[in-house]
């Protein structure tokens, strides 16, 4: 029964564009001493867009030079495990959140899990478990960098821009309907 | 037939995964390096110096940081920023960001167009840091790893390049040596915000940065190792050509590697290693008085004494400078008796204008001194502060209440039974400079010591010679150190606070075990025995001065600072005179009456220069004096017209908290001819104060290498008539001369003498060509 109302709601959100929906963001980082990292990303937004997951369509740019042909074709998001103190393998859950002191992540051309040579990266990193805290813009190919330590959390601002138009969103409802789906499959395993 | 050896299906499998992963890891995703710190150390203001208090003033150290130095990745390990190598320019705070695709130490070049915390810097200087700190500091490699550069780091990567340290050991070395922890040692300093920490911090920055500096100035010189290793024949072509033609017995040359110029990691090494000669932390030198070197070495009534030898190291042919007393502490302070030839040196002090000593060089150094002296008068009067000459001799008791008249403050009975004036204010050697006596901190470097009572431990001390055994009444000795109970009841009765901690403490008649206790001891620690205790009065010298010197050694034997591993310690035992004969070597000046020779300068009672100054070089000009020599019952107006004659060969002999630990060997000898100069010279080394490249950074006759002699032999009429420059000439005591094969040294020390000890008469080179002051 429990099972049935969860999937009531997941279409619910996946549908009505409410609590959740498929949105773009901006974002910067201003370093402290005036250097900024601009950027943009498409994901589910939340919490009336204080937060998103399920991001893609990364786009970085570090002192006016954008973060373009590096290792991978397209930019990675990878979160920072502050029990083991690595990066996680890419994950749709992997939040960037609008409160800059609850973001742990890396955007880079490389899996930062598995490649710590990336031509490009913008870590930004607030660790309690370490005492980690800093945010990093690196373009290796021209030499250029910057790091803040702390973080400054001031100097990060996430805005969503606006609602991902319907083609877009299709596979956010795809990807919710997918999971009704599982549930159902689950529970018919289940019953067998 | 198959094989019956098998490789199971998943371990092959386990073995390619395992081979792919380390291709992976060692070329495909070689990792990044983003680094962010901080370039920072010490801005160090040095003293002010003057012949009044007045005038003079302390030195001074901050907290910097250094903006607009260049740091980059050290890619091909030079120690230099090349062309191409990543690099980039600190902040107005002295921050940098730096990244690299590939892991390389890292570089600091501070220019003179970088400031330090704002201010102009005189000379370059070079700070790296090790490849194994970066490592050490990153935590993932797209994260930036914290790498402060500063003198300490690159003393860490000194050690690790030099001493085979790992990174951990070499941080956890630095730090226990220095007294800090570990998690501050790497700091910048204007990070530290641990109390303790933080002076000692700077202290060593200080220290660090001097001798960085000179590297650098190594390197922009193109020195060679055979001028760093203080091998002065080697590099210079003058000086080659003079030894050939100049005398006979010359064959030490170049050895190999020597004509080689030095680069930034080799310069700093060497910079750490002036003249071959190891940094030290802590020397302690008990001077002995008025017995030759044959009457001690070997005897048995000085059975401590030999020991030490024994243990350590001894030097065969050590020259005193002068006769009496004065002139060779004159000398042990300055390098130089300034044409003293009496102890008339009443009143204080003797020697005026500001020129170079140990005491001030120590002193703008960043580095610390004591004089600690027996049966120390308390002074009555509880005297507050330093105020120069005026104070240390006047008829109320002063800071130094050494006129005897004026000393019966234990009272007429104690008076006829210790007799008086014990304490010889002529013993101090620090004195005579006025500018260093002028020192704000000349008060608190002047202590107490005590021969007698129990190690820092509390244990007490078992003496070599027991007192009352010997079948010679006069070897029977039961006091020494026999003013000190009386000193300090007296002390204890009348409320006296002590000088040295600004009247803030209670008398204690042994303030050297008070600070061996706690770890105050100074860098440099000059230790002078009463005269029943330092073999000078006549009765039971030698057992009871054995005695003595055993209560102060085996105090340093017990404190911490002789154990640990970490810190380098020196014990040096010598006398003041020699053998009653005026032989002499090493820069002496034998213009005295009646040997015909030419006189370098001469001056009238006020100070005129009547001599031939006219024909003095400028480098003359930069060492010679600038008034006269003033004497307290005779006027000397000619400087040079007397002094230095030399006072035949003394003992001498060093052993270190090193050769005690096993960590190096002891129980060598050295036959070079070495004298106070040399041992000046030798301290000025060991702790960073001279510039080996440039003679006249060096104080006074200390300056007077073979070299120095050679190219200016024309000028320096004092050498016109040798015939042999090495055996006037000033050398540290580092061993690095060898005798050629031809030239036998005649120990002042006839075997058959001295209890049977066999002395090293030896030709050539000795047996052991090794460094006594060798460190680990």
């Amino acid at each position: 029964m429990i099972k049935k109302l969860l999937t009531a709601a997941a279409i619910c959100a996946a549908l009505s564009g409410g609590a959740a929906h498929a949105s773009t963001f901006d974002f910067t980082y201003d370093f402290t001493d005036g250097q900024a990292i601009t950027g943009s990303f498409t994901g589910t937004s939340a919490d009336g867009g204080q937060s998103a997951t399920n991001i893609s369509n990364l786009q970085v740019t570090f002192e006016g030079a954008a973060f373009t042909g590096g290792v991978s074709p397209t930019l990675i998001l990878n979160s920072w495990n502050t029990g083991s103190a690595t990066f996680n393998s890419p994950s749709a859950s992997t939040t960037i959140y609008a409160n800059g002191s609850l973001n742990n992540f890396v955007i880079s051309d490389v899996d930062a899990s598995v490649n710590t040579s990336p031509d490009y990266e913008f870590a930004y990193i607030n660790d309690a478990t370490n005492s980690i805290y800093q945010a990093v813009g690196a373009n290796f190919t021209l030499g250029t960098v910057d790091v803040d330590t702390p973080a400054n959390a001031a100097g990060w601002t996430l805005t969503e821009v606006a609602p991902v138009p319907l083609p877009a969103a299709l596979p956010l409802l795809f990807s919710s309907l997918g999971g009704v789906g599982f549930f159902g499959f689950r529970r018919r395993r289940t019953a067998r | 037939m198959q094989s019956d050896i098998k490789m199971p299906r998943p371990t092959l499998l386990a073995a390619a995964i395992a081979s792919t992963l380390a291709l992976c890891s060692t070329s495909a995703f070689a990792s990044v390096s983003i680094v962010r710190g901080v370039v920072g150390g010490a801005l160090f203001t040095p003293p002010v110096f003057a012949d009044t208090a007045a005038a003079s003033s302390p030195a001074s150290t901050a907290a910097s940081t250094y903006a607009g130095a260049t740091v980059c990745f050290d890619l091909n390990g030079n120690g230099v920023c090349d062309a191409g190598e990543p690099a980039t320019t600190t902040s107005a705070t002295g921050s940098f960001s730096l990244i690299s695709t590939t892991l390389a130490p890292l570089v600091a070049q501070i220019s003179t167009s970088a400031t330090n915390n704002g201010s102009a810097i005189a000379s370059r200087s070079v700070f790296r840091a090790n490849v194994a700190q970066i490592q050490a500091a990153t935590v993932n490699p797209l994260l930036a790893a914290s790498v402060n550069l500063t003198p300490l780091s690159t003393e860490v990567a000194l050690a690790i390049e030099n001493k085979g340290q790992t990174y951990a050991q070499a941080v956890a070395n630095l730090a226990q040596r220095i007294g800090v922890s570990t998690s501050d040692v790497l700091l910048p300093p204007t990070q530290v915000t641990n109390a303790t920490d933080l002076p000692a911090i700077l202290k060593e920055s200080v220290i660090a940065q001097n001798r960085l500096t000179l590297a650098a100035k190594f390197v922009d010189r193109g020195d060679t190792v055979g001028e760093l290793r203080g091998n002065f024949d080697c590099p210079n072509p003058t000086a080659a050509a003079l030894i050939a033609s100049a005398t006979a017995n010359t064959s030490d040359g170049c050895a190999t590697g020597d004509t080689a110029t030095v680069g930034t990691l080799a310069a700093q090494n060497w910079a750490f290693n002036l003249e071959g000669m190891p940094q030290y932390d802590y020397v302690f030198v008990i001077i002995e008085e008025n017995e030759s070197q044959s009457s001690v070495q070997g005897s048995a009534v000085a059975p401590f004494i030999n020991s030490l030898l024994s243990s350590g190291g001894t030097y065969y042919n050590y020259f005193a400078t002068g006769n009496p007393s004065e002139p060779n502490y004159l000398a042990l302070g300055g390098g130089d008796d300034w044409g003293q030839t009496t102890d008339e040196g009443l009143p204080y002090p003797a020697v005026t204008g500001v020129r170079g000593n140990l005491w001030n060089s120590l002193d703008a150094a960043g580095l610390s001194w004591h004089v600690y002296e027996g049966s120390l008068y308390p002074s009555p009067a509880g005297t507050t502060a330093n105020t120069g000459a005026a104070a240390w001799n006047t008829a109320t008791g002063g800071l130094w209440f050494d006129n005897p008249a004026n000393s019966k403050i234990l009272g007429s009975a104690d008076s006829a039974a210790y007799g008086s004036g014990l304490r010889a204010m002529k013993h101090n050697p620090a004195v005579w400079y006025a500018d260093a006596a002028a020192q704000p901190d000349f008060a608190t470097n002047s202590r107490s010591i005590s021969g007698t009572g129990t190690d820092v431990n509390g244990n007490a001390i078992t003496y070599s010679y027991p007192s009352n055994t010997s079948t010679t009444a006069a070897y029977n000795w039961t006091a020494a150190g026999d003013w000190d109970a009386p000193l300090q009841a007296y002390a204890t009765a009348n409320g006296i606070t002590s000088w040295w901690t600004g009247n803030t403490q209670p008398w204690t008649q042994d303030q050297f075990l008070a600070d061996l206790t706690a770890g105050t001891v100074a860098n440099y620690n000059f230790i002078v025995p009463d005269q029943d205790d330092d073999m000078h009065n006549a009765a039971k010298v030698i057992p009871r001065a054995d005695a003595w010197a055993e209560n102060v050694v085996k105090k340093i034997e017990s404190s911490s600072i002789w154990n640990d591993p970490t810190k380098r310690v020196a014990i040096v035992i010598t006398f003041d005179e020699g053998e009653s004969v005026s032989t002499s070597c090493c820069g002496w000046n034998p213009e005295r009456s009646g040997d015909g020779k030419a006189q370098l300068v001469s001056f009238s009672a006020n100070g005129t220069e009547t001599g031939s100054t006219a024909n003095l070089p400028a480098f003359a000009e930069a060492w010679k004096p600038t008034t006269t020599f003033t004497s307290g019952t005779s006027t000397t107006s000619s400087v040079y017209s007397t002094g230095n004659h030399g006072h035949g060969v003394t003992l001498f002999g060093v052993y270190t908290n090193q050769q005690a630990l096993g960590l190096v060997p002891g129980g060598n000898y050295d036959t070079d001819y070495y004298s106070h100069f040399s041992f000046v010279r030798t301290v000025q080394d060991m702790f960073g104060l001279a510039d080996p490249g440039q003679p006249g950074t060096y104080v006074n006759r200390t300056k007077f290498t073979e070299a120095f002699i050679e190219q200016n032999a024309s000028v320096l009429p004092e050498f016109a008539g040798s015939a042999n420059p090495h055996f006037d000439a000033v050398r540290a005591m580092n061993h690095v001369y060898q005798f050629p094969a031809g030239v036998t040294r005649v120990s002042n020390l006839p075997a058959s003498t001295s209890g049977g000890v066999a002395l090293p008469v030896s030709t050539g080179p000795d047996a052991t060509q090794v460094n006594l002051w060798a460190t680990q």
